[in-house]
């Protein structure tokens, strides 16, 4: 469990950091060159994709081409709906609906379709992150 | 509008966790998946973007955005890899969601941007967050 722990950890350093990033890019004065900067952020994670794939020797199903096209147009379709609704509302409102809902949602749609039984422990980590999100957004 | 873009974000971003924790389950190569993804986010991205001009990729923003894409590919590669490791989506999912603590604690750092009494709160909540869930873990 202690490797699926630094995964873990890796996931949220590595999202942390893109985030942090993309604030420095507006910090720089480069936030009217969004469009540009998602072009340059999926490409070059594209480069880095096939870059793993090819060092450890790794194919491309069908299979993971559907899963892919999936996770891809939720991915970009989330950013473009954040981007979208921030011209509408202010971020105060937006973070905390758009980063928090999907904690309940997948909490909700995987207790009651998956059958996944949760600890009291991480219960209570989940309940603490939803509000966490809300006061770090607000 | 700006609540059906809110509502758009939360169905998109649920979905992402979903299949991700789906195609994981189906047994779906992490890096095939990670490649993917970010190949169908450069298509959308692209084709948002039309037309293109030069002008629109200076070198800095070129720095910036390929730095975004590298660290949100490590960021997505741990998110996979941690379900992959037998990690509940719902975990998963409220530690990426608090990673926005990082740009946060950043800001304090680099630009000196003290954190209002809520973000303050929201920190310490994030940190018990991450420790129940830590400890449900084990």
């Amino acid at each position: 469990m202690r490797q699926a722990l630094l995964w873990l950890a890796l996931g949220f350093i590595g999202n942390g950091f893109a985030q942090f990033l993309q604030k420095y890019l507006h910090a720089s004065g480069l936030g009217g060159l969004q469009p540009s900067a998602l072009i340059l952020m999926y490409a070059t994670g594209t480069l880095f994709g096939v870059l793993l794939m090819v060092g450890f020797r790794s194919e491309v199903t069908l299979l993971e081409v559907l899963f892919g096209l999936g996770v891809g147009v939720c991915s970009y379709a989330g950013n473009l709906a954040v981007l979208r609704a921030l011209g509408f509302l202010p971020a105060y409102t937006v973070f905390p609906a758009v980063v928090g809902g999907p904690i309940l949602t997948v909490a909700l749609l995987s207790s009651l379709f998956a059958r996944q039984r949760l600890s009291r422990n991480t219960v209570w980590g989940i309940i603490c992150g939803i509000f966490a999100v809300v006061l770090l957004t607000s | 509008m700006g609540i059906l873009w809110c509502i758009l974000g939360v169905i998109a971003f649920s979905g992402f966790y979903l299949l991700v924790d789906y195609s994981q389950k189906k047994g779906c190569e992490v890096l095939a998946i990670n490649f993917v993804v970010f190949g169908v986010g450069t298509i959308l991205a692209l084709l948002a973007a039309l037309p293109m001009k030069t002008g629109q990729f200076p070198m800095k923003l070129v720095w910036i955005g390929s730095t975004i894409g590298l660290t949100a590919g490590l960021g997505l590669l741990g998110i996979i890899m941690a379900m992959r490791s037998g990690i509940d989506v719902t975990i998963v999912n409220t530690i990426a969601s608090l990673s926005l603590a990082v740009p946060i604690l950043f800001s304090l750092f680099l630009y000196g941007e003290v954190p209002t009494l809520r973000k303050s709160l929201g920190l310490i909540l994030a940190v018990i967050s991450i420790t129940f869930i830590q400890r449900g873990i084990k």
